[in-house]
């Protein structure tokens, strides 16, 4: 099998001067790139960062819960919003996205990706709209702010983020569409480079529908009366992190802990296009921007809503099933990329299921808790959500964040040259597992309050235990951004001695240009065929 | 047979990839589609909600006239044609009728902004309510993706005039088409649900 097939003379030489632009250096090399890897750099660097201030904030909130009044009274409300569009929209979404920029290429043997200027463009967007909302939170704006100018200003900055964001899920999708290497049918697109199609899809989707919204809302309040829409603008944002579209977060770490899992057990991902149809599945059952509690108020008792977000559980079992099944057949290196993938599992698993009782309408989890008597300015956080719905949320942040993490881990020779240091990114892993179970599974129970009195009487509890998760969730970040800077150089291609598909065939970090010839492949794990390393 | 394991500096070549700007454009326009679809939701959303309470929709005195919104339906249906005759001419390597078309499908567009705007001269309702609010932002969004596709289209265009595209390779022009086409099925939803049904 010949994974590499050398490009004639003359091509390779004519048309890499295309692809080789002259390295201008220093600063200029890093802000006018269009190379993928580093605008990818940039987004895991940026996205990475605004996850830590997320979960900062969150802790703060969580605790406005015991009435700590860490936080002035008009301020707890901004918090609160901020850390929960912060986690989708400047952590998790981005954080993908960088990873994908710099891995997917690599993994369909491309050298560059489709719309490289847009999607540098789409990094400087983005990261101009997240300093924008920054400053319209900062000068009184935000969805319950009382400037005008401060709250057009957080919408602006709201919809330059997503378009951000939707051009470079437009790249990342377009790219493993079109440039895959010879042979490599979609079928046999390597599965983290698979579930970016789906989540990039899923994003697409729904991400533009929250930019309608914004729109509305943006119309209403300088043309309208300025209330019909905008007397209760928090709800109709906030069907974002609301299950079951608050897991689009955790579609990529579908791929990332399938690959991770499957390379360290040494053997091929088993029953493969199942596999990829359950990321399919998953990834449809996350689109859920029909379900607007603020205009159709019923909607979360529908069929339609409850059979959707009860159907995610099927494919996420199946994933775990699969998982499960790699590590059984093979013989697992517990490495720090394979660790963090198998504690995404289990958190795959906790937050699906106890997700699901959500859309229970007998169990009112769907309800404001009242019984909370101090919550000031956090009560109005509960139109459009729940403490419930809260905690489902930190959950599916929690697969995303561990997903990410294996994939920073593992990828990390090829993201910076290093390979991550073991042993603290075990600690990470472990890091984040905890905290972020310890983050969500609290607002579950204090959830569960309007119908057991006994939780009810302990929300003071669940509270500090939920802002210690997230205190926890900000270290394992901290962990993983040390795991990868602290890393000792590499330069070996396959660093890990694991890899089976193409990223693993060319230097640590690739060149420009990734790969001097022009790849092809006849399976979807190349490198095994080759190596016939498999246990 | 053997796995090249590469050296760092090597550059590799691009290689011509088919239909980039085609499923690029596909997912612009599935972007845009949903955005202006997920806002045309919430006015039938809330329209259904009023009417099933017993109530009318239309403030009283509204007038929402219909022969500009069909005018414009029907001119942006033979842009459509137009722009697919675009497709069809730079696939027969026929320039000048490409050219032409294009011309056309661009005049076209600019005759349904100029109608659009006649529109909302005649159209008589208050501005400050809700279904105003969801009329404007609807119709407004529409004409932005109108004037997007404009724009996509005299870029395509210029590149056409400087001997871009071939028979063989005519993404550019295809993906300006999908992308007009979109736009103009997306039209003919909002003229049925908003400017017939009312």
């Amino acid at each position: 099998m010949a994974i590499t097939d050398t490009r004639p003379q003359s091509e390779a030489t004519s048309s890499s001067s295309d692809a080789s632009p002259v390295d201008q250096g220093g600063l200029a090399e890093v802000f006018g790139s269009g190379d993928h890897k580093t605008i990818g750099r940039l987004y895991i660097g940026a996205s990475l960062i605004f996850g830590v201030g997320a979960f900062v904030l969150a802790a703060l909130y969580v605790l406005e819960g015991l009435d700590a009044d860490l936080l002035p009274d008009d301020w707890v409300f901004r918090v609160f919003t901020l850390s929960q569009l912060s986690v989708v929209l400047l952590f998790l979404v981005p954080l993908a996205l960088g990873i994908a920029m710099v891995v997917v290429p690599l993994q369909i043997g491309a050298s560059t990706l489709a719309f490289a200027r847009g999607a540098a463009a789409s990094f400087w967007t983005w990261l101009a709209g997240a300093g924008l909302l920054l400053a319209s939170y900062a000068t009184d704006g935000g969805p319950d702010g009382t400037d005008p100018q401060a709250v057009s200003l957080f919408y602006l900055a709201l919809a330059g983020i997503l378009g951000g964001l939707i051009l470079a899920s437009i790249s990342v999708a377009t790219t493993a569409f079109t440039q895959r290497a010879a042979g490599m049918t979609l079928w046999r697109a390597p599965l983290f480079t698979w579930s970016m199609i789906v989540a990039c899809s899923a994003w697409i989707l729904s991400l533009s529908v929250l930019v309608g919204n914004l729109v509305l809302i943006w119309v209403d309040l300088k043309y309208g009366t300025a209330d019909a829409f905008t007397s209760a603008q928090w709800p109709q944002i906030a069907w974002l992190i609301v299950l079951p579209q608050v897991f689009i977060v955790a579609i990529p770490a579908l791929g990332a802990i399938s690959e991770t899992v499957a390379s360290f057990a040494g053997v091929r991902q088993a029953h493969r296009a199942l596999m990829m149809h359950a990321i399919a599945a998953f990834g449809v059952f996350t689109i859920a921007p029909y379900a607007q509690a603020a205009f159709v108020e019923p909607i979360r008792t529908q069929p339609v809503y409850v059979l959707q977000s009860l159907l995610l559980i099927v494919p996420a079992m199946v994933l775990a099933a699969g998982w499960i099944h790699s590590v059984m057949v093979g013989k697992v290196k517990l490495s720090s990329p394979a660790l963090t993938g198998l504690f995404g599992t289990v958190a795959l698993v906790v937050a699906v299921l106890l997700s699901a009782p959500f859309v229970l309408d007998s169990l009112q989890l769907q309800d404001a808790s009242e019984f909370l008597e101090n919550l000031g300015q956090l009560a109005d956080a509960m139109v459009g959500s729940s403490i419930y719905s809260w905690g489902v949320a930190a959950l599916a942040a929690t697969v995303g964040m561990l997903g990410a993490a294996a994939a920073l881990l593992f990828w990390s020779p090829k993201i910076s040259g290093r390979r991550a240091a073991d042993g603290l990114g075990k600690l990470a892993g472990l890091l984040l597992l905890v905290g972020g179970l310890l983050h969500g599974l609290p607002l579950l129970l204090v959830g569960l309050g309007n119908e057991l009195e006994p939780l009810a009487d302990a929300s003071d509890v669940f509270f500090v235990a939920s802002a210690g998760g997230a205190a926890l969730v900000v270290v394992g970040l901290l962990a993983v951004a040390v795991a990868l800077l602290g890393a000792r150089g590499t330069d070996e291609p396959d660093a890990w001695g694991v890899g089976q598909t193409l990223e693993w065939a060319t230097a640590s970090p690739p060149a420009r240009g990734n790969f001097a010839t022009q790849p092809s492949v006849d399976s979807a794990e190349p490198l095994l065929d080759e190596t016939g390393k498999e246990s | 047979m053997a796995v090249a394991l590469l050296p760092g500096e090597a550059p590799a070549a691009p290689v011509a990839r088919p239909r980039v700007a085609l499923i690029g454009t596909a997912f612009a326009a599935a972007a845009s589609a949903l955005g202006i679809l997920g806002v045309l939701g919430i006015y039938l959303a809330q329209r259904g909600a009023v009417l099933a309470g017993g109530g009318t929709w239309l403030p009283e005195g509204t007038v929402i006239p219909l022969t500009q919104p069909t005018m414009a339906l029907f001119t942006l249906l033979m842009s459509s044609a137009l722009v697919q005759w675009a497709v069809d001419a730079i696939g027969r390597n026929d320039r000048v009728h490409t050219y032409l078309a294009i011309g056309l499908t661009f005049l076209l567009g600019f005759a349904t902004v100029n109608l659009m705007y006649f529109f909302y001269n005649k159209m008589a309702l208050p501005a400050e309510t809700s279904q105003a609010v969801l009329l404007y932002t609807v119709s407004g969004a529409h004409l932005v993706m109108l004037l997007a596709a404009m724009t996509y289209l005299a870029v395509i265009s210029f590149r056409a005039l400087g001997g871009q595209f071939t028979s063989r390779q005519h993404d550019g022009i295809s993906a300006a088409a999908l992308y007009w086409h979109t736009m103009v099925a997306l039209y003919a939803l909002i003229w049925i649900s908003i400017f017939v049904t009312k």
